[in-house]
This record gives C-alpha cells, structure tokens and sequence, in this order.
C-alpha cells in the first residue's frame, strides 16, 4: 500500500517525465524518487509507456481528399439546383393552368348545365375509407407477427434458423400486412436465440461460417493456418492486394417484430491471399427509428 | 495579440473566410490547403484508421463550408477548425465503440505475427503504428488531449483553447488521458512491461 506522499507524487509523475513541472515541483518529485524504489519502478513504467507517444509522426494524409470533398459539395449543392428546377416547372405549370382556367371558364359560360366535379380522387378515398396507414405504407408488419418477408429485408429460409413465428401468427406476407387479433398482440414475438442461427439470403447462419473456418485439415498440419472454403458468402480475395484489410463480406437484414437487426461480416486476407481474421457485428434497432441497442 | 479570442481578420485566414462570405468560392480551397493535413492529422490521431479518418475530414470541412457565413468575427479560424475537427472525430470513435466487432479468428491475427512476442513486435513495428494501436483502445474522450499535445505538440494552453476549456481542466484531461493510455498500453504489450 503506497503512503500519502507516494500517492501524491505518482499523481504528478507523469507531469514529471513529461517536464512540465515547475523547477521547485521537479526537484520535490526528484528528491522522493531518489528515495523510494517503487516510484522509481512506477516512472519507469509511465516513461517506456509515454515513449511511442513521444515517437508519434502524423502519417501522411491521403491524395483524394480534396477531390473527395469537391464531389461531397457538389453533392450537398445539387438538391439546391433541383430546387431551382422544380420553381421553375412549377411557375410554368402554374401559367399552363391559369390559361387552362380562363379557357374553362370561358367554356362554362357558354355551357351553363355543366357543374364542378365534385367527386375528386382524393376526396373519394377519404369517405370510402381506403386511405393507406403509414404502417402499411411503409411495410412495417404490426407487433406480435412475425418476420416479414419483403423485398428489402430477407427472412431466414434456412432448415435450422430459429425464428419461429409468435404463436398464433402464420409468417405469410398477408400477416405481415394485416394487423393480427388483438390476443396475438399481447406479447412480442420473441427474439431469435442467437444471431447465429439467422440465415442469410443464400441460407447461409454465421455459426455456418464460423464452423466452416474452425476446421481445419489435420491430415496436413502445414496447411493449419488455410482457412477452410468458405461459404458462398465469403468472397475469396483472388489478387493479393497489400496492405491486408478488412473487407465486408456479409450485409443482412433480418426483421423481427418491430425491429431491424443488421448483420455485417468482414474478413481479412494477408498478401498472399490467405485469411487472416474474421468478424461479425450486429446491430439492432426499432423499425420505425435508427438507435442501435 | 491576446491570449485567447482576438480579432484576427487580418492574417491570411481571415482574409480568406472574409473572401468567402463574400462569394469567392475559391477562398475555401485556400483554407482547405492551408489547413487539411493538420485537421487529417487531428482526425487521423484520434481515430487511427485511415479510411474513416478521409471520411471524417472531409465532414469537418463540409460542416466549415457550411457554417463559415456564419463564423464569429474576431475568432481564430485554426483554433474554430481544430476544435470542430476534436469534436467530430470523438463523436465518430464514440461511434466506432458502440460497433462493437466479435472476432472468431484472434489465433489467426495472433498468427499474423511471426514472433508472436509483443517485445519483439513492438522493436519490429512502426512506433506510431503501435500508437495507434493502443490509441484505439483508449477511451474516445480521452483521445483528443493526447492528440493535441502529442500528435501535434500544442502547448496546455493551445490545448485549453482548441478544447475549449481553462488551462487546468486542460492538464487534468491530458493527465487523465496519460493514464488511460498507459493501462492500455500496459494491458496489450503486458509481457513487455513485465520483462
């Protein structure tokens, strides 16, 4: 247990090695070093801890910066254009339509039977009771059913993936449009057990992948290191292209209930080609909102 | 001149953000030369990873691009870019934590390392690799003080005003940091600090 004193001198002992003490601060810290040991093993520590900062050099900053930053502010400026673009179409509709409405009402004074339509498309779908909700709009299937199987986000099709439906709801794309019975909707439909198990489009799980890689050849212990062949899901860099980094090799989407997991995978080969390193990240998050948990 | 914010319309940076206000769109390139390096820097020291960092800059200068019409007069437009650059590049390493990756193959990253001994490593790597390593470990909010002081040498009282703060909360973060980093660098290079 360090005393006081020892406490309160290796509070400024970075500060010390760094030489940003006052001369007086310097010599009480040097004073106590002389005499203490084990302060002396603790500036040993912070110093050969503090030396690769002191040896820190900016790398080099890339070329395309600019370039990169004059295309974002093109970017950032185009909406502006179209905008310009739209006023424009806009005032000439405008005009288009002010001629069109004193040759009408031109028209009308010469054919008096002739009334306003009164029965205007948006109109009709608000007392027919058709209108879409925005939970349809948007595809977002109520709580309690299950997976809904769109265009954009994939379901599992696998034999093993584990999202079974909540009880009382059949995972067909009918249920995930139309609101379930109420009794369906008192609880949740349950989280799958592990993101593993969550196939991907070619009916592909991560456990797959991660099993696929795990085994190696044990017949020839030379080739230990050489990743297995990987699932179609995994794309095999064929040309070695230095320095090794990772690259995405799977980007899911799974939907359940009312949330969005993303499944994103990457892998590392080294330059000649041979796998490095695997990983997976998921993130989860409310349909109707961008928060990952 | 005083410490501190001071009417600083006459040096180049100035002129050329009176320029710009102005209409001159090319005064923006001259700022972007004159100070893209040091805010990649910035960005790059706190983030360590090369591609975000690209990513990053070009936001900090995106957001200056925007933002300039609106730049205090009397302000030091370095001290407002750096500070705008600290402040993105902590919000995208607080980011990056919050993706948290799980490895399944650390034998094989363990691999990638002919000696597999972190002191032999750490003679054959690069000292500002190995920095970056462990930068990444540290925590995102204490990133910025090492950065500054580190990376770009800027006194505590540079330091103080880039992070807008007093010169002593300045030393208590960069103090903090300190800290963070060695137990950082201590727990990843352990057997080094050991021997």
């Amino acid at each position: 247990m360090p005393s006081a004193r020892c406490r309160e001198i290796r509070a400024r002992l970075d500060a010390y090695v760094e030489h940003e003490l006052s001369a007086d601060a310097a010599a009480a810290v040097r004073a106590h070093l002389d005499g203490c040991p084990v302060c002396r093993t603790e500036e040993t520590r912070i110093v050969r801890a503090l030396l690769p900062l002191r040896a820190w050099t900016p790398g080099q900053a890339p070329s395309d910066l600019a370039a990169g930053l004059h295309a974002r502010i093109a970017a950032m400026q185009a909406p502006h254009r179209r905008n310009v673009w739209r006023l424009q179409i806009a005032g000439a509709a405008a005009s288009v339509l002010l001629v069109a409405v004193c040759i009408a009402t031109g028209l009308r004074h010469n054919s008096p039977g002739m009334s306003a339509s009164d029965d205007a498309p948006v109109g009709r779908a608000l007392r027919s009771g058709t209108e879409t909700t925005p939970r349809a709009a948007a595809n977002i299937p109520a709580p309690g059913s299950s997976i809904a199987p769109s265009s954009e986000l994939k379901a599992p099709r696998a034999p093993g993936a584990t999202l079974a439906p909540a009880p009382g709801t059949v995972p067909t794309p009918a249920t995930a449009d139309a609101r379930p019975p109420r009794t369906a909707r008192t609880r949740p439909t349950p989280a799958p057990p592990s993101f593993l198990d969550v196939a991907d489009s070619r009916g592909v799980t991560a456990r797959a992948l991660m099993s696929g890689v795990a085994r190696r050849p044990e017949a020839n212990p030379d080739a230990s290191n050489v990743a297995q062949p990987l699932p179609a899901t995994v794309v095999r860099r064929t040309a070695p292209q230095p320095p090794p980094r990772f690259e995405q090799t799977l980007n899911e989407r799974v939907r359940v209930g009312d949330q969005v997991t993303e499944l994103y995978g990457e892998a590392k080969w080294d330059e000649s080609g041979r796998l490095r390193a695997i990983r997976v990240r998921a993130e989860t998050a409310d349909a109707d909102g961008d928060g990952v948990k | 001149m005083t410490h501190g914010h001071v009417a600083t319309l006459a040096d180049e940076d100035g002129a050329a953000v009176e320029r710009f206000v102005a209409g001159d769109r090319a005064a923006f390139d001259e700022l972007f030369q004159r100070h893209s390096d040091y805010v990649y820097h910035i960005v790059n020291g706190v983030l360590a990873d090369q591609d975000l960092s690209r990513d990053v800059t070009q936001e900090v200068f995106l957001q200056v691009y925007r933002s300039l019409p609106g730049f205090r007069r009397g302000s030091k437009f370095a001290t407002w870019l750096y500070r705008i650059a600290v402040n993105r590049a902590v919000d995208a390493a607080r980011a990056v934590r919050r993706r948290k990756w799980t490895s399944f193959t650390p034998d094989l990253e363990q691999r990638a390392d002919p000696s597999g001994d972190p002191a032999g490593r750490a003679d054959e790597q690069d000292q500002s690799e190995m920095v970056a390593r462990v930068m990444r470990e540290v925590p995102a909010q204490y990133r910025d003080a090492l950065v500054l002081r580190y990376y770009r040498e800027m006194t505590t009282e540079e330091m103080a005003e880039v992070l807008g703060c007093t010169v002593t909360a300045a030393k208590v973060r960069l103090h903090r940091a300190r800290q963070k980093f060695r137990e950082c660098y201590e727990r990843l290079y352990q057997r080094d600090t050991r021997a």
